[in-house]
């Protein structure tokens, strides 16, 4: 069985330090390249999958150029037994920069492609990536693919010789839903599971690895959902909060220092095992965690 | 006493040491061949620790046990060997040596019946029983030679000087005047010696060749440094025996397991699985069984894994404190073979404790331990006018005689961000022209050697040092002991030599060169903790104290182990992202011990410590809590 797992390299801005307005205040160093962390969840999800069952192929795919080569090869360490890439040469440089990108549609059917030209049985990717945050490509792709499709799973379970997975998915306020599904199949996958290291020795493998081009390029389909404007919060004086009162002089000129709140998350219970056992009950009462024994007085 | 060499003693005696030979060559077969080429040797240390027992001695009871029974073996040794050459010695000499001969003898004897009563009821960690026969042997070689100088003198009478040989005249009252019976003490005494000697490579007697030589090939070079693996050809780290050094083996093999490495290890104290000395004893264990079972064919399929035997709880409880290397007496370092089977962990089997792992994959990808990322890494410094290298005009040394190498903590932790604005004010108060690296600087790597990810020490080490050079600095001055140790001792191996100092080395200086002045008191009685990547890596012990000494009307008040003795706060080698979950808290230990000094201010040198003692002291929950600072927060708070 292949599973192909859609990996995107992205630009992840977590800061905004700089002075010109052209570059929305965004330098160099305001960003890491990194994979998205949900389609490394999805690796792992396949890689447990081949951990558990025999003849199983996890390939990753990705998109664009390498502008996050380190990590990309580092998931490749991780387990995965290919690396293919779709526009490797063609695409623009500043791909990186989410308004460049080709929209969801366009992606969906460069990416339905390369999986037809692969075979894959089943595709997994992130359920959403971190710089555009669309969530759309999984569905899109499932759509054109005519596979079924499910939304942020997190955990995948191969089923026996009948072609089903299970998979159990997230619907949101801690409900789970375990799902029973035909390959083959399109998954989306959420974040959660832990992830694993790669060793030296595939890592050395990984970094010496050329990745494979894929049929994916030629006449795509034309662009139909195009972000127009993108427009960055503008940089804003830090908001501090007003100091709790409740705190001393020093955490609360700290606070204001460092632009920080630094709660007063609770009490602190003090004395003996006993006394604090009684602490925690009396807490867990009046807040309604525990049924209160009045009753029985 | 050449007359009683025949020819029949002479094969005799050159049997002794044909089996002698024969055990040696057998039992170092196996670290011989691995043992590198010009590999250089220490005279000065060898005598140092052979003639004067250096190292042993801090021990005083049975170090001084033990220097009886060495030269209680040496000198009659000696002067046997010299007599064979049957010099013609006037009388008083002759009597002088023969007084010298007597005086050894009653050394061994005392030495020996010492160390023999305090093994007796031991348990195997402290006296173990394999040294009962080489004692046993020793004692029987100084009885049977008092005895036969007994009989000999009651057979002729003490002559006119019985001062020269007073023990000898003690035994002569009690040995029967019979020439047979000191015949055959004399055949006894020699039988033991030939045993003894023969006995050697066999039994726990080998200390007495490979300690030697363990101290006489002690590494060279910064203080306990970690081994290099040559990654690119898949070296990586220790799983089996196989893997370890030349050195790393005949340490094993030196260690006569006395314990002075666990009785100052804190993960031992703290009562966590760990022991340095049962990782030796288990290394030398598994050579023992490659030995006996014959080296597999080169691929070292068929060995004993290391971690078989090495637990990963003990593995992880290392504080990489260097305290066992700094007691042992006979210069083994247990603590590269720890972090050799870490390596192996890490990047052999790609096994973590899952508590880590995060910190590892911020270093990876944000380049420090709280995944903040480099664009803040100098928020500490925000509208305080500190510059940074590369935004000045001209980006360069020119301007900057020192690089403030602030570090993950000082940059990060609040606690410790507070201990970098104090060191700028200190610098700006004394005119010296600094810069920091900003936000092109990363961690220095520390943190990820030591939990054994080499690869990503070597990827982060690689970044400081393109911007060093790039901005061309000459010096730098770091916060942290961790950095200091990395950046100093470490980086060279990577072709990076720069003056690196440590910020109290640098403050004590501006303070005897007086320009900085320390006005405001700040606390009445002050104690330090010494951080071990700055004492004992580093050893500087001196310019904290000379630091709180300046402080007016601060009295300085020793905690009960430090300096070289000082007990680590838990925070190193990694444990700080680790869980602690056996046994007592390392930092609590300390805190309390720390806490019976009575000060109210306990000042320290490095962050990390400075965290675990801060949580440490807040968990004992005193009347008074006494305050944590850095000692550069203290200077500062001094300044005014
Ligand atoms: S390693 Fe050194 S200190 Fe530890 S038991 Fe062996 S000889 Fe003693
Ligand atoms: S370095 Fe410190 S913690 Fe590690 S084994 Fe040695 S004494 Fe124990």
């Amino acid at each position: 069985m292949h599973i192909i797992v859609c990996a995107k390299q992205i630009r992840h801005t977590y800061a905004r330090t700089g002075t010109s307005p052209d570059t929305h205040y965004i330098e160099d160093w305001d960003g890491v390249y990194r994979v998205n962390p949900h389609d490394e969840a999805a690796l792992e999800l396949a890689l447990r999958v081949k951990d558990d069952h025999a003849g199983i192929t996890v390939s990753l795919l990705t998109m664009g150029p390498m502008i996050a080569e380190h990590e990309l090869r580092r998931c490749l360490a991780t387990g995965a037994d290919n690396l293919y890439q779709i526009d490797g040469n063609n695409a623009p440089d500043t791909a990186q920069e989410p308004i460049d990108q080709p929209d969801p549609w366009e992606k969906s059917d460069r990416l339905a492609r390369a999986v037809k030209s692969l075979n894959g049985d089943l595709v997994l990717c992130g359920k959403e990536s971190l710089d555009k945050g669309n969530g759309q490509v999984g569905a899109l792709l499932a759509h054109r693919l005519a596979r079924p499709f499910v939304s942020a799973i997190t955990d995948l379970g191969l089923a026996t010789s009948d072609g089903q997975v299970q998979v159990q998915r997230s619907a949101g306020r801690g409900v789970r839903e375990i799902i029973a599904c035909q390959l083959p199949a399109v998954f989306s996958v959420d974040l959660g599971v832990d992830l694993r290291l790669p060793n030296l020795k595939r890592r050395q493998w990984a970094d010496e690895y050329p990745p494979r081009p894929v049929e994916g390029n030629g006449e795509s389909a034309p662009p139909r959902i195009v972000c127009k404007h993108r427009f960055q919060p503008r940089p804003r004086p830090k908001l501090i909060p007003a100091p709790d009162s409740r705190q001393h002089a020093y955490d609360r000129i700290m606070q204001l220092l460092t632009g920080s709140t630094v709660e007063k998350k609770g009490e602190m219970l003090t004395g003996s095992p006993d006394s604090q056992v009684e602490g925690i009950l009396a807490f867990l009462k009046t807040n309604g965690f525990l049924e209160s024994d009045r009753s029985d007085e | 006493m050449k007359a009683l060499l025949t020819s029949f003693d002479l094969f005799v005696i050159a049997l002794a040491f044909v089996i002698m030979g024969l055990g040696l060559a057998r039992r170092w077969a196996l670290w011989r061949e691995k043992k590198p080429a010009g590999i250089a040797g220490n005279w000065q240390g060898l005598m140092a620790s052979v003639l004067a027992h250096r190292g042993i001695l801090d021990r005083p009871a049975v170090g001084l046990g033990h220097l009886a029974a060495f030269w209680g073996v040496a000198i009659p040794l000696l002067v046997i060997i010299v007599a064979q050459f049957g010099f013609i010695i006037p009388q008083a000499p002759a009597r002088l040596l023969s007084l010298i001969q007597d005086l050894a003898g009653a050394a061994l004897l005392i030495g020996i019946v010492y160390l023999l009563v305090r093994r007796l009821g031991r348990e195997e960690s402290e006296g173990p029983s394999r040294t009962l026969l080489p004692i046993i042997l020793l004692l029987v070689i100084a009885i049977s030679g008092y005895l036969a100088a007994g009989a000999r003198m009651s057979i002729l009478g003490t002559g006119e000087a019985p001062w020269s040989s007073p023990f000898g005249w003690l035994f002569s009252l009690i040995a029967p005047a019979s020439p047979v019976f000191m015949q055959m003490m004399i055949r006894l005494h020699f039988l033991a010696v030939l045993l003894l000697i023969a006995a050697i490579p066999y039994t726990f007697m080998r200390h007495a060749v490979a300690s030697p030589l363990n101290v006489f090939y002690r590494k060279q070079g910064p203080r306990a440094a970690l081994t290099q693996p040559t990654l690119e050809k898949g070296a990586v780290g220790a799983r089996t025996v196989d893997d370890l050094s030349w050195k790393q083996l005949l340490d094993a093999e030196a260690c006569v397991a006395c314990g002075r490495c666990e009785e100052h290890c804190p993960a031992t104290i703290s009562g966590k699985p760990l022991s340095p000395r049962k990782v030796i004893r288990t290394i030398r264990e598994q050579v023992e069984t490659v030995r006996t079972q014959g080296k597999s064919s080169g691929n070292g399929a068929a060995l004993p894994l290391l971690a078989n035997d090495v637990t990963a709880d003990e593995m992880w409880a290392c504080t990489s404190c260097m305290a066992c290397i700094e007691h042992c007496p006979v210069a083994i370092e247990p603590m590269d073979k720890i972090i050799d089977m870490r390596r192996y962990q890490v990047m052999g089997e790609a096994r973590l404790p899952s508590e880590a792992r995060p910190m590892l994959r911020d270093l990876e990808i944000y380049g420090d331990v709280q995944g903040k990322g480099a664009a803040h890494r100098a928020d500490w410094a925000m509208h305080r006018d500190v510059p940074e290298i590369g935004r000045s005009a001209n980006p360069g040394a020119a301007e900057v005689d020192v690089l403030l190498y602030v570090g993950c903590s000082g940059a990060f932790h609040p606690r410790n961000q507070e201990t970098s604005r104090a060191m700028a004010k200190i610098l700006k108060a004394a005119g010296i022209r600094f810069a920091i690296l900003g936000s092109e600087e990363c961690c220095c790597g520390d943190p990820a050697r030591r939990l054994g990810d080499e690869a990503l020490f070597r990827r982060l080490a690689r970044q400081n040092i393109t911007k060093f050079e790039q901005y061309q600095v000459k010096k730098i001055v770091t916060l942290c002991p961790h950095c200091l140790n990395t950046l100093k001792n470490e980086y060279p191996e990577l072709g990076c030599r720069l003056e690196v100092v440590h910020a109290t080395e640098m403050v004590t200086e501006l303070i005897r060169e007086e320009r900085i002045t320390l006005k405001y008191p700040v606390a009445d009685k002050i104690t330090l903790h010494d951080a071990c990547y700055l004492g004992r890596y580093n050893q500087v012990y001196q310019p904290p104290r000379d630091i709180c000494r300046a402080v007016p009307g601060a009295a300085l008040e020793e905690t009960e182990r430090n300096q070289e003795k000082g007990f680590c706060c838990g925070g190193g080698g990694g444990r700080m992202w680790l869980h602690e979950n056996i046994g007592e808290n390392i930092n609590v230990v300390r805190a309390q011990e720390i806490t019976a000094t009575d000060a109210d201010l306990i000042g320290t040198a490095c962050p990390y410590c400075l965290v675990m003692l801060d949580d440490g002291v807040k968990s004992l929950e005193m009347e008074k809590t006494p305050k944590v600072a850095d000692v550069i927060d203290i200077v500062a708070d001094a300044l005014g």
